[in-house]
């Protein structure tokens, strides 16, 4: 348990070390800002609860592609930075895998929360409630808890920080386009499509500021899923 | 300390490692020798943990080399030190340290230490020069005060001076543990190293105590002023002398392969033949351990 938080925490602080983790939550939280006025917000008149809906939707969006780059970062493989020092290491491919996801997530939430300001905005100068904001922010957590789950199987799998971020874009992008199609196409599996998208389809809820369990429980089981895939490919690289 | 038996590993269809069978003592220390491709990283990452044996049993201070209780008591240096370069040594190694189940600074003063770097430790890895970084690559090995330390081609890229600092490190480092070091250089390995494992084509080629590999060369090589075909006149019959050979194109330098019971002075005996017959012995020597190309020669001509 000790090594896990051992290997969160140096996952963690790197991303604060680094230029790439300034520049990349720079970068989201400019274009979250963007998002508020130029769409959300716009040059409709909309009721406040329905700028914030847009807003949180663009916000999840941006979060599933902060998750892509993010998977740049975690393969853990021997040729790669200090990926032998891990392997060799005396840690279960449990703990690693659980590791480096928490020093990421870690560094999303930060990124998620540094944007609060913005619903802030809307809460001082419109009529929202607080709940709807605190709904919509745990919806962003869960997906980017999902999509970081699905980021380190991409990355156990792919072992290189570019196949790791192709993948988990690829998956992404799949499952949010599942429910597209789910949306134009008369598809026997339409109910299923829908289910399965993260942003489009389980985010839904939480953007709308309600709070269903069934959606979180999707967004728990996808995050264990993913890091019960890395695990089992991690440890199958040692068996191959 | 490290017990191999009949350790394979296998890749698809391609077997990296064939039976490997072989046991280093504690305190040994312990050179890796084989050409590109004869096993030696494949080896050397299932020594450390990182690749499980496809068959056979490798076992590291009674644990299986796969599992996690072996990962506790190895220490291991790959050829390109693992490294995070946003942190500073001293980071990096209590890092390593804990991941490790080292808690304590006394372990990480310890490493610092033992290889060379408390000048440095508050530098951030991305500064340090190629020798500074395979020492903490070292440090990162050592800090857990592990019972056996797998160390690949550590003196590669460094300058003399470095070389013979590394060696010193691995001189203070023996005794308590046993190490193995893989490298190319068999002057290296002749100089470091008091047991050998010899790779070729993923088998044991030679293994064993150094003295009793290297020393198995028995042969004298001549250079002759004269004829070959007049010293296997003037050497037909003498004791000792298995066969001789030119040795490359030089007809004038050739070698005697000796017979295992051949007499202890027999080089006395084979130079006083020559100079009663006449033929010019320009200079007679017993061939050294030279690289790692006359070794595998060697060993060809044996098969």
């Amino acid at each position: 348990m000790k090594t896990l938080w051992q290997i969160a925490a140096r996952d963690f602080t790197a991303w604060f070390r680094s230029p790439i983790g300034w520049w990349l939550a720079a970068l989201v939280l400019c274009l979250d800002a963007l998002q508020l006025h130029a769409v959300a917000i716009g040059t409709e008149r909309r009721p406040s609860a329905a700028v914030l809906e847009l807003f949180l939707l663009n916000a999840a969006v941006l979060t599933e592609v902060l998750v892509a780059f993010v998977a740049l970062r975690l393969p853990i493989d021997e040729g790669h930075e200090a990926g032998a020092l891990l392997l060799t290491s005396p840690v279960g491919e449990g703990s690693l895998v659980l590791g480096r996801f928490l020093g990421a997530f870690g560094y999303v939430a930060v990124v998620t929360l540094l944007s609060l300001h913005l619903p802030a905005l809307i809460l001082v100068n419109g009529k929202i409630s607080f709940g709807h904001v605190a709904t919509g922010y745990l919806g962003l957590l869960l997906v980017g808890a999902g999509g970081l789950a699905i980021a380190s199987a991409a990355a156990a799998i792919a072992r290189r920080p570019f196949g790791a971020a192709l993948t988990t874009a690829g998956v992404l992008a799949g499952l949010e386009l599942a429910h597209r199609l789910a949306s134009i196409a008369d598809l026997e599996h339409r109910p299923i499509l829908r289910a399965i998208a993260p942003v489009f389809g389980r985010f839904t809820s939480f953007r709308q500021g309600l709070f269903q369990l069934s959606d979180v429980v999707f967004f728990v089981l996808l995050t264990y899923l993913g890091l019960r895939v890395a695990t089992r490919a991690l440890a199958g690289r040692r068996e191959a | 300390m490290i017990v191999a038996e009949n350790v394979s590993k296998w890749f698809g269809a391609h077997a990296a490692v064939r039976e490997l069978t072989f046991e280093a003592p504690k305190g040994a220390l312990v050179g890796l020798l084989g050409l590109n491709g004869a096993g030696k990283t494949t080896t050397l990452r299932m020594l450390a943990g990182l690749t499980a044996p496809t068959s056979g049993s490798l076992r590291l201070a009674g644990h299986d080399a796969a599992s996690k209780a072996a990962r506790a008591v190895v220490g291991y240096l790959p050829d390109r030190p693992p490294l995070w370069p946003d942190m500073r040594v001293r980071a990096f190694v209590t890092h390593a340290a804990r991941l490790r189940g080292r808690d304590d600074q006394a372990s990480v003063d310890a490493a610092l230490e033992r290889a060379g770097l408390r000048e440095v430790a508050g530098e951030p890895l991305d500064t340090l020069s190629h020798g500074y970084r395979q020492r903490v690559g070292l440090a990162q090995a050592l800090v857990h005060d592990p019972a056996v330390l797998v160390l690949d081609e550590p003196i590669q890229g460094l300058d003399p001076e470095q070389i013979a600092e590394m060696r010193a490190t691995l001189d203070r480092l023996r005794g308590e543990r046993t190490i193995v070091l893989s490298t190319h250089i068999l002057g290296e390995v002749a100089r470091s190293c008091d047991h050998l494992l010899v790779l070729h084509e993923g088998r044991v080629a030679v293994s064993g105590a150094k003295d009793d590999v290297l020393g198995e060369d028995h042969a004298l090589v001549l250079e002759l002023r004269g004829e070959e075909r007049a010293l296997r006149d003037v050497l037909e019959g003498q004791g000792g002398v298995a066969s001789i050979a030119v040795v490359g194109e030089d007809p004038l330098r050739v070698r005697l392969e000796l017979a295992e019971d051949a007499p202890d002075d027999v080089a006395e005996q084979v130079a006083r033949r020559i100079v009663e017959a006449g033929l010019g012995l320009r200079s007679l020597a017993r061939p050294a351990p030279g690289d790692l190309e006359a070794l595998f020669a060697r060993l060809r001509r044996a098969r």
